[in-house]
């Protein structure tokens, strides 16, 4: 078990919800670190608690609804942000990372350090690719992760 | 009591994706009931359209992160049955294998996570984790063994990569597999008290009869191939799927919906238990009399019921596949090679929802010229409106609150996957 993990996550049929396993391919391509694996862990849901075990720490890539740009990214831990997955109404498919990290939180599940590179989307329709402003910040995001990982 | 009642729920919470519930009742007769279904557009059929065979499953796996494995497997089995591809012994013990692992894994979360809130009164799993730490525990332990299981044959968690047309780009270990087995086998006593918890809930008792359709084998319990039976009398080969499905467009939702004898059909664990329900494992048998169900099962609300059984079902079943591998050991198999000659397949497997087809037209370039898929959901919807519609009168005197609830129990038992829901997270910085 290689202890970082590098989690892309979202549907790339969703348009830029896609970005989580663009970023992924594209890191597939690279030359990492022998501890560093990278995976499309596509729309996990809950499934994601058990993708963290064993792992010393985790990168997530994500689509965000930040309120910013469409393309612009942030990078923030879980206790920066309220994740704001509402917990009244919960699916499985929307619930993803927010709903998997409050579940933790209440079992007392203890999980690596975490930290997010959300991408604010322009569109989350059913589209294969892109919106051009998110394909054009693909290759900053990539490198904002890149050295995220060496740090 | 009430006489006058509007209901307008607007998604139904924790069913996959949304769909709303309209209730209007006059003077205690109920008026224009609906269920609306935002479905996903027919974006998947325009999509494969053009594209190699060989994409086709890596694309309708992504229909869903919960039945990513039973579309792929639709999806490889049209475009095996187009191009006449026979499989090998071990490549059907692989498909089988991983298919257990995605049925226990969307059950346990549909059972645990979706439904069983509902009996404790909380509005979602995180506050029931809060109240029944050691259930939802059980819960996370299970999905983790289905997670592991799909993750070792598809190689990769949630979508599997492995899988392609004429078998597997990579095939487990036989130590893998061994240390599967040993985590199945342990599971047991999480399935016995998986049995045990949901033999306590107070099931909602409403029955309605309808005809119940899904596949059945000469041989197993059918989840993969088989031919289309109802519990109408008639049975179907696949190819023939349209006689059963009859879709038709209705006006209050944008997914189609589908009837054969009646006015409509139920497809999911309850029809799967009560046509093949001979077949189960003993172990199964045994879950169901501890249940207390029985075929012909004509509660709705026991769908729920059916997946504990077949959870059961599945982790045996998942044991007897690991069994022969063991003994028969796992080598790696040439990869099928295109002939140049295409064709028209149907593909049909059991997804945890119920009955589910692809059906591809290939051509001689080995691109796909057209493309169909008939979801589970869009079949129930017919019969989860006529549910309502019976169900609706029998209620109507214990108030609003009261409807409200059992009305989306109902929707939540057929456990409705609709899959338009985006999933991205909503961020605000504090």
């Amino acid at each position: 078990m290689k202890r970082t993990l590098i989690l892309g996550l979202g549907n790339p049929l969703q348009g830029d919800d896609g970005i989580g396993c663009r970023v992924v391919q594209e890191l597939e391509k690279r030359n990492l670190p022998d501890d560093v694996e990278v995976m499309d862990g596509g729309t996990p849901g809950i499934g994601l608690l058990n993708l963290f075990e064993r792992r010393d720490r985790v990168i997530i890539i994500d689509a965000a609804e930040m309120g910013l740009e469409p393309g612009e990214f942030r990078c923030f831990a879980p206790d920066d942000i309220t994740l704001t997955g509402s917990t009244q109404r919960f699916s499985l498919h929307r619930s993803g990372v927010a709903d998997a990290l409050a579940l933790a939180r209440e079992l007392k599940i203890e999980l690596p350090p975490i930290v997010f590179f959300g991408v604010q989307p322009a569109s989350v329709e059913w589209r294969d690719g892109l919106a051009p402003p998110v394909q054009r910040a693909l290759p900053q995001v990539i490198e904002a992760v890149l050295k995220q990982v060496k740090q | 009591m009430p006489q006058n009642m509007k209901i307008d729920v607007h998604h139904v919470t924790r069913v996959e994706g949304h769909g709303n519930i309209v209730v209007n009742a006059k003077n205690g007769v109920l008026e224009g009931g609906r269920l609306d279904i935002v479905e996903t557009p027919r974006f998947f059929e325009a999509m494969l359209r053009g594209r190699p065979y060989t994409e086709a499953s890596h694309i309708t796996s992504r229909i869903c992160g919960i039945c990513a494995v039973g579309h792929a497997t639709a999806s490889l089995r049209a475009s095996e049955n187009a191009l006449g591809v026979e499989l090998s012994e071990q490549a059907w013990l692989l498909r089988k294998l991983i298919f257990f692992g995605e049925m226990l894994d969307s059950h346990v979360l549909h059972t645990y996570m979706l439904v069983a809130p509902d009996f404790f009164k909380v509005g979602s799993v995180i506050p029931l984790a809060g109240i029944a730490p050691d259930a939802v525990l059980r819960a996370l332990r299970v999905k983790k063994l289905a997670g592991d299981l799909c993750a070792m044959i598809g190689g990769r968690h949630t979508h599997p990569i492995a899988m392609n047309v004429g078998g597997f780009t990579h095939v487990p270990t036989i130590e893998q597999i061994k240390s599967i087995r040993e985590r199945l086998i342990a599971a047991r006593k999480d399935m016995d008290d998986t049995v045990a918890l949901f033999k306590t809930l107070p099931w909602p008792q409403f029955n309605r009869e309808t005809e119940y359709v899904a596949l059945s084998k000469p041989d197993e319990y059918a989840f993969i191939d088989g031919t289309i039976t109802t519990t109408d009398g008639g049975s179907y080969h696949i190819n023939d799927y349209k006689k059963v499905t009859n879709e038709k467009c209705v006006e209050h939702s944008s997914a189609k919906h589908t009837a054969h004898k009646r006015d409509s059909y139920m497809v999911g664990a309850l029809a799967r238990f009560n046509i093949n329900y001979e077949q189960l494992h003993p172990r199964a048998h045994q879950a169901a009399e501890t249940l207390g169900i029985k075929p012909i099962c004509s509660n709705p609300y026991y769908n729920t019921v059916a997946q504990v059984v077949e959870m059961v079902h599945s982790v045996e079943a998942a044991i007897t596949i690991c069994d022969e591998l063991i003994a028969r050991g796992i080598k790696k198999e040439e990869p099928y090679k295109f002939s140049g000659k295409g064709g028209n397949g149907v593909g049909s497997c059991e997804v945890p929802r119920g009955i589910l087809f692809h059906n591809y037209e290939i051509g001689d370039d080995g691109k796909i010229v057209n493309a169909n898929c008939i979801i589970p959901t869009g079949q129930n919807l017919a019969n989860i409106e006529a549910d309502r519609g019976a169900l609706v009168p029998q209620i109507l005197d214990q108030g609003q609150e009261k409807v409200t609830m059992a009305l989306e129990m109902l929707v939540r038992a057929y456990d409705p996957c609709i899959s338009c829901s985006v999933h991205f997270l909503n961020v605000k910085f504090v």
